[in-house]
């Protein structure tokens, strides 16, 4: 079946005709996923909710623009995306506290086992490399940066990149590929330094 | 890299790549620094990845406040086309001098050509008698409002 003619089109269709109870069937349905999105990449509890009605409101004023060429929530994705790495760009990773990094679980366990100065290491560590990827995420295209975090952080295959994206399959591997290459040079431009060790 | 090496490559970073896949990269050493390079990248992506415990819950009404969002927007937006701000102040400000300075300058410019400045030439040269027409008139008036103080 056509997506335009699912009952997900269908509700789309509305919305793009203005109707505020399909925006916000739209808004309920996917809230949970954007702020899933959101605080994987952002890490900032407080800002999560902020972010969030950026992004809706985002989707609110270009919806009329979405022409069913991949899934709403693929759309929604991208426009969640980039307004995250906006939020980075803009408040810069250094500044994150330390312990928003973290669950509560895991500050929990690093305050009962690893003394001070390891967790400060740690702490640096993490924004370094938080901070690093940030910045070379912001030498590839929009387009480029979503089909990376849906390939590596949602765990697509090619194959279903291809179906959501409809796109064949050739073309997104040589798009990802491309993709790769941009960080892996952009990255021997900014320093010639490999990325910061993971955090133990 | 090499096509068959670029072919399995994604494979590789989902886990599922063939053996040849490695057989190629153990035999290639540019494929196998390239591969390793990507491999770190695609390790830190992953930290993107939020972990489902964690993630806060949208707070009851969080639907509402996109909305109330939205229509504020709106609002400013919709004012925003009657309110000039001050970029229209400054424009108006400028054309009032435009028109006061071509207005200055075609008076005075106007007054030298009928040969005096001052009130008493002027005067003189109306006190003359002449033909009473409009054209007449208007310099009376301009001579009165000239002379007042």
């Amino acid at each position: 079946m056509d997506y335009e003619n699912t009952p997900e089109g269908t509700l789309v269709r509305r919305a793009q005709s203005g109707d505020e109870t399909a925006f916000r069937e739209i808004v309920e349905k996917y809230q949970s996923k954007v702020f899933s999105i959101i605080h994987g990449i952002v890490r900032q509890r407080n800002d999560v909710e902020d972010i969030a009605q950026q992004v809706f409101a985002k989707v609110y004023f270009s919806i009329r623009n979405f022409d069913f060429r991949s899934s709403l929530i693929t759309w929604i994705y991208k426009i969640t995306v980039n307004e995250c790495f906006d939020y980075l760009r803009k408040k810069k990773v250094r500044k994150l506290v330390y312990e928003s990094d973290m669950s509560e679980d895991e500050v929990r366990r690093v305050e009962n086992t690893e003394p001070g100065v390891d967790r400060q290491t740690r702490a640096d560590s993490t924004l370094a490399r938080r901070d690093y990827i940030v910045k070379l995420m912001d030498r590839v295209s929009d387009e480029e940066k979503q089909l990376l975090m849906l390939k590596e952080v949602e765990g697509y295959s090619v194959e279903e990149l291809s179906g959501m994206l409809r796109m064949n399959e050739n073309t997104i591997k040589v798009k990802l590929f491309r993709a790769r290459q941009k960080l892996v040079k952009a990255a021997q431009r900014l320093d010639k330094a490999p990325v910061p060790p993971a955090a133990a | 890299m090499h096509d068959s090496a670029m072919n399995e490559l994604e494979r590789h970073f989902s886990g599922d790549a063939p053996q040849s896949f490695y057989d190629h990269l153990a035999a290639c050493p540019e494929c196998r620094s390239e591969v390793e390079a990507m491999d770190e990248f695609s390790l830190a992506l992953r930290e993107f990845k939020a972990a489902p415990n964690d993630v806060p819950a949208p707070r009851l009404g969080f639907g509402n406040r996109v909305v109330a969002e939205i229509f504020d927007r709106h609002e400013k937006e919709a004012w925003g086309l009657f309110s000039p701000g001050a970029a229209f102040f400054r424009r108006i400000a400028f054309a009032s001098l435009l028109v006061l300075a071509s207005l200055g300058s075609f008076l005075v410019t106007r007054e030298n050509g009928a040969g005096g400045t001052d009130a008493a030439t002027i005067m003189a040269q109306h006190d003359a008698p002449s033909g009473h027409g409009e054209g007449n008139d208007r310099d009376q008036i301009l001579v009165t409002l000239a002379s007042y103080r």
